[in-house]
């Protein structure tokens, strides 16, 4: 039997063609394009939003995390980002202020790197609107990496292996700036922390001790009031903060980008997730230890023109010699061990 | 036609023209005919009658201590969030048309001082409801949408008798006191877990001009700051220390306060 001589068949045998073609098309692109990747975020975290021009690939994540290591992104092959932002400390920097490429000292201490695919803006002050917006900076920041992009670019391109791995993440040949700060964003990405004992506590599937627990009543009570800034499952809310280090703030801080004065001394919250891992404290490392920083919050705030309201009155501070145990205690139930470990 | 090309025919139809027809009827449905009426909400904010911002969210007035309430304190406002649920409108039969379960409002997010559109069936319309903050046992961790704006919404579980809720509104700012100045933190919600979430409802129509091609309607609601603080209850920030998550003759006040939280209006426009 021809099925050709039946009319229907005819009729529709284009339309049934074109439709298999587009579905092999479809099918044969996704083999050999670079293996996209889906995120597991953790339950009782919100929910993660990924740019549309910067999907998550096997290839793009593992490029960026090669990038994050290499000193060659830097003038004299010297400095990495992950020679600021170490992994065992939790990607952050135990110097109060980081050494940069020649031996330049930078402003303020390096912000920890973990779950900031929930942040909607980078830096202490907030500058950059994204991660892979951030990349761009300390390239060629003079105290950072002290290199320029032209550069960069033109090691990687005549490297052995990075044509390459570009070509995997991102289909073409030539690499551009755009692509380098992708893949590190992609790798950063990735970096999420929700391993610690607090997390199995709200899980309902650990305990704290008592001294634990008496640290974790009083930083989600008023008096204590940490939460209002370090909450959700993230311990940040990622606004921005004067919290009353210093009566005329030295460093204007989130002021510099939106040139407002009400803006002057204001930082943005880190996280508290790892903070055991994160000395020094503040944006300039001010404090060598949590009860140095317990204190300050106890009973060091200084009064300044725009002191956070959370801050400003006199139900909270003051805490005793056991509410400060017990807040350093719970604030260790924060660390995740992977966030420890050397890579 | 034989049998077997008339079953053929059959099959085809199913698999390729019943979800391509569905697919185009999908697309169709955004657009709006005279039957119905397209519509958002605006959300605008208010101190004694002088703007908080303009209808796009520009022009913040912000940590400027240039407001006064009823108690005589001197006030700027640094910070202001809250959340609204269950936003329907109520047609003359009672009847409540959904248009969203929930919209969060932060003034120093424009993006949220105005909603997504809405497309409801033209009808008799006499009103619109809606519940300021989250109902009941419907506010518990995990109600809401699974976004950062809302999860800074959390409310302790130890202050929410003893579940994790949402805060319906963080109202922060500061006040002139003889020695500088001091914090006052208007934090409405679940206290102890007792429900102070307040039910709103005000008269709205929507007349046949908004079943126009092209037509929108906007719902303004405008909010004016001190009404949380002038009455019927006055609320003196010098005699409301601080935090008031654990204080429940707080939350009554301003639940008192805030049942004519909104005046509601609308305008209508026509899409470009």
């Amino acid at each position: 039997m021809c099925f050709s001589r039946i009319p229907w068949f005819r009729g529709y045998l284009g339309v049934v063609l074109l439709l298999m073609l587009i579905i092999s098309g479809c099918d044969s692109a996704m083999k050999d394009g670079p293996t996209p990747v889906d995120l597991r975020t953790p339950d009782r975290f919100p929910l993660m939003t990924f740019p549309a021009d910067n999907p998550l690939t096997e290839e793009g994540i593992a490029l960026g995390e090669r990038l994050f290591f290499d000193p060659l992104l830097s003038i004299n092959g010297e400095v990495s980002c992950a020679s600021c932002h170490e992994p065992r400390h939790a990607f952050s920097d135990p110097r109060p202020v980081s050494i940069g490429a020649e031996g330049r000292r930078g402003r303020r201490n390096a912000m920890p790197i973990f779950n900031l695919g929930w942040a909607p803006s980078l830096f202490w002050d907030g500058r950059s609107p994204s991660l892979e917006e951030q990349a761009i900076h300390p390239v060629e920041n003079i105290t950072e990496m002290g290199e320029d992009w032209p550069r960069v670019l033109e090691k990687l391109q005549n490297h052995p292996t990075y044509p390459g791995l570009f070509e995997a993440a991102f289909e073409t040949e030539t690499i551009t700036r755009d692509q380098v700060t992708k893949a590190l964003a992609q790798f950063e990405r990735t970096l999420i922390s929700s391993n610690a004992r607090i997390d199995d506590f709200l899980n309902g599937e650990g305990n704290l001790t008592a001294v634990e627990q008496r640290g974790f009543d009083l930083f989600f009570s008023e008096r204590g009031d940490c939460f209002h800034c370090h909450g959700t499952r993230l311990f940040t809310d990622n606004l921005f903060h004067n919290n009353g280090l210093e009566a005329v703030p030295s460093d204007s801080g989130r002021a510099l980008i939106t040139g407002n004065p009400a803006h002057a001394g204001m930082f943005r919250t880190p996280s508290l997730r790892n903070v055991e891992f994160t000395a020094p404290y503040m944006h300039d490392g001010r404090f060598a230890t949590l009860e140095a920083v317990i204190e300050h919050y106890s009973t060091g705030v200084q009064a300044t023109n725009n002191l956070d309201p959370l801050l400003n009155h006199g139900q909270r501070g003051n805490f005793t010699a056991e509410e400060k145990e017990g807040l350093v205690a719970f604030l260790k139930t924060l660390s995740d061990p992977a966030f420890a470990q050397p890579r | 036609m034989s049998r077997i090309s008339r079953i053929g025919a059959s099959i085809l139809w199913v698999i390729v023209f019943v979800p391509a027809s569905l697919l185009l009827s999908g697309c169709d449905t955004s657009d709006a005919t005279d039957d119905q009426v397209t519509l958002s909400l605006s959300f605008l904010h208010f101190v004694s009658g002088e703007a908080l911002h303009n209808s796009v969210g520009e022009g913040l007035a912000f940590n400027d201590f240039r407001f006064a309430n009823a108690a005589g304190n001197q006030y700027e406002i640094t910070h202001m969030e809250y959340i609204v649920t269950e936003v329907a409108l109520v047609t003359a039969q009672g009847e409540r048309v959904l248009l969203t379960d929930a919209h969060y409002v932060n003034l120093t997010q424009p993006e949220t001082l105005s909603s997504p559109l809405f497309t409801v069936p033209f009808d008799d319309y006499v009103g619109i409801s809606l519940t300021f903050g989250v109902a009941g046992e419907e506010n518990v961790f995990g109600s809401l949408p699974r976004t950062t704006s809302y999860e800074g919404m959390l409310w302790p579980a130890m202050m929410g008798g003893g579940t994790e809720r949402y805060h319906y509104m963080r109202l922060e700012g500061n006040f002139v006191v003889e020695e500088g100045t001091r914090g006052f933190l208007v934090h409405t919600g679940p206290t102890g877990g007792t429900d102070f979430s307040i039910p709103f409802t005000a008269p709205l129509e929507i007349d046949d001009s908004a079943r126009a091609p092209d037509a929108f309607v906007t719902i303004n609601l405008s909010m004016d700051v001190n009404t949380w603080f002038d009455g019927p209850e006055v609320y003196d920030f010098q005699t409301v220390e601080g935090g008031i998550m654990g204080n429940p003759q707080a939350q009554e006040r301003l639940h008192a306060n805030g049942s004519s939280m909104y005046i509601v209006d609308s305008s209508y426009g026509i899409f470009d």
